[in-house]
């Protein structure tokens, strides 16, 4: 079954001559069919886009070129991520029209690797929210169970894999949006070092955490994927050239019986479920085996990271987020007596909840009588987090840590504010530092909605990759 | 926070807000600083933080300048192919100078 096959076994059965890509294509393209009414991962469906991009592309092989890394690769985008001609929402009532006049770099990049694209997928509204029943658009339900969320903010990316309504996704992940979904949904998803992958034409959510993301059914594809994505973009001045996310990076990585792993003791005290718990312990008890050496670990600046991610990420939202003013593009009010009537009925009519919440908290905090208060504190106390890391990171290679305190939940359970951050606190540390992390399976191995977090240092994201594929071989989650 | 500041926050951040909506709506803006707050309970005063220096992105960078080269760029049609409001191929907004 086409859409049943992994990406490295998709773009070798389209060299082959096994498939044609219009034959993928539409394989897929049935199966959204079949399946997105119910799931709802898709806002825009590319059907004419992708089966014409297919066709060329069997074109090009037909006429004995050579095909891109990626032929035979079907891929959704996340909705915050620019496609030429298409509609570009951010799950908003604000865009819900806006239709993007240029390529984000990434999208300019898996067109050149011959990838074809198939959709653009729901996600929390802006990317602000963490189980993708925050889009304008509804809620995006889990395909492993249709009663569960799928996690967010990139839910729509990771329904659609999960569902096999693509052969991968790019998410984007500010304080855990692809390593959270990934989890509740029985997938990879990489977060890779901050800078490896280009930002260019990519909604800004919190410049200094943003970072784009990859969903895949097993490490091999994801690697595959994030090798042709991570290069140093002029347009990105956050970019930087990470050799250590590629497959040669990953091949010269230290093998896991050589590999010394910590657990900060932080999470394991947290109040984490208890079927979470276990399978944890039973994933340590495997890298144990694999002979990894693994130690518990106090990592004090931990225990504050979840409020200086509040501020920081708000922060940079209330700023970012000032560009929807209802005039060049977006939702414009009809009532617009005055200039400033104008924009903030357009931005009140056409922004959620929880965003109009993070632009508010946002504005409140870089107010200039409390500024010394919050925002530099946060910068200064990342830079003492980012210190003790780097000190802990002299004595190992990996922390490993759950994805989130508990399984993917019924959509109908509506989590608190303070347990919603309290959730992020497993997944933002890697946002904070800037550090490679994979979520990867645990538990059910059909069945999975729980993951396990490994994460590296700065620029090893072959490390991270490495321990992930070895750990991935012997719990056989693999496809 | 009372009504009169969480409406001028209101103004600052260009929102509006209704005020069943704004008096609906504090309580989460205080649970969520609530949260935030606890950060200045961590065991360090600013004198402690004054020699650390703040990170305002988590990696080592180079700047990469770009030969400042003349492109294509929109068109004034596509420029104002999103917005709602046009008028003799411009933006048009409400009159704000007297």
């Amino acid at each position: 079954m086409i859409i049943k096959q992994t990406a490295r076994e998709l773009h070798q059965a389209f060299l082959d001559g096994t498939y044609t890509a219009e034959e993928i294509t539409k394989a897929y393209l049935d199966q959204i069919d079949a399946m997105n009414d119910e799931i709802n991962a898709y806002i825009t469906v590319m059907r004419e886009e992708a089966l014409e991009q297919a066709r060329a592309l069997d074109k090009k092989k037909a006429a004995g070129e050579e095909v891109g890394p990626l032929a035979g690769v079907v891929m959704s985008i996340k909705d915050n991520i620019a496609v030429k001609g298409v509609k570009m929402t951010c799950a908003s009532k604000m865009l819900e029209d806006f239709i993007v006049p240029y390529d984000a770099e990434v999208i300019k990049t898996l067109k050149a690797a011959d990838a074809i694209l198939i959709g653009k997928v729901n996600m929390d509204e802006f990317a602000m929210g963490f189980d993708t029943t925050r889009s304008y658009f509804g809620m995006t339900r889990n395909p492993l169970d249709l009663n569960l969320v799928s996690g967010g903010s990139s839910g729509g990316s990771a329904a659609s894999v999960a569902g096999y309504m693509a052969t991968a996704s790019l998410g984007t992940d500010t304080g855990g949006s692809v390593r959270q979904p990934a989890s509740f949904t029985g997938l990879i998803g990489l977060k890779p070092t901050y800078g490896s992958i280009s930002k260019n034409g990519i909604a800004p959510m919190a410049n200094s955490l943003d970072t784009v993301g990859i969903f895949t059914h097993n490490v091999e594809d994801n690697i595959m994927i994030s090798e042709v994505l991570a290069h140093h973009d002029l347009n990105d001045g956050t970019t930087i050239q990470n050799l250590s996310l590629s497959l040669s990076a990953v091949e010269n990585a230290k093998p896991i019986n050589e590999v010394r792993i910590a657990i900060p003791k932080s999470f394991i005290d947290f109040d984490v479920n208890e079927d979470v718990k276990a399978a944890f312990e039973k994933q340590v008890e495997i890298l144990k085996s694999l002979g990894a050496t693994i130690e518990e670990v106090s990592f004090e600046a931990l225990h504050h990271a979840i409020e200086m991610y509040l501020i920081l990420c708000m922060a940079e939202v209330s700023s970012n987020m000032s560009r929807y003013d209802g005039i060049r593009f977006g939702h414009r009010s009809s009532e617009d007596d005055t200039l400033e009537e104008l924009m903030s009925k357009s931005r009140g009519e056409g922004l959620g909840e929880e965003v109009k919440h993070r632009i508010m908290i946002g504005t409140h905090i870089m107010s200039a009588n409390v500024e010394g208060n919050y925002y530099e504190r946060a910068q200064k106390l990342r830079t003492l987090l980012i210190q003790e890391f780097d000190e802990l990171f002299e004595e190992f290679d990996l922390l490993v840590f759950p994805t989130f305190p508990k399984p993917a939940y019924p959509v109908d359970e509506e989590l608190t504010p303070t347990e919603s951050y309290m959730g992020d606190m497993f997944t933002v540390p890697a946002n904070l530092l800037g550090a490679p992390c994979v979520s990867v399976p645990m538990g059910d191995r059909d069945k999975s909605i729980m993951g396990m977090q490994i994460l590296g240092q700065r620029e090893n994201d072959g490390q991270v990759l490495r321990t992930a594929a070895e750990l991935e071989r012997e719990v056989n989650h693999g496809l | 926070m009372n009504r009169d500041d969480m409406k001028k926050l209101a103004e600052a951040a260009m929102l509006h807000y209704d005020d069943d909506e704004l008096d609906e709506y504090t309580n989460k803006f205080m649970e969520t600083m609530k949260i935030i707050d606890s950060l200045t309970s961590v065991g360090l005063d600013d004198e402690e933080l004054s020699e650390v220096e703040p990170t305002f992105q988590p990696i080592s960078l180079e700047n990469h300048l770009a030969e400042d080269e003349i492109g294509p760029s929109l068109t004034q049609e596509e420029a104002l192919a999103n917005t709602e409001a046009k008028k003799y191929g411009f933006f048009e907004v409400t009159r704000f100078v007297d």
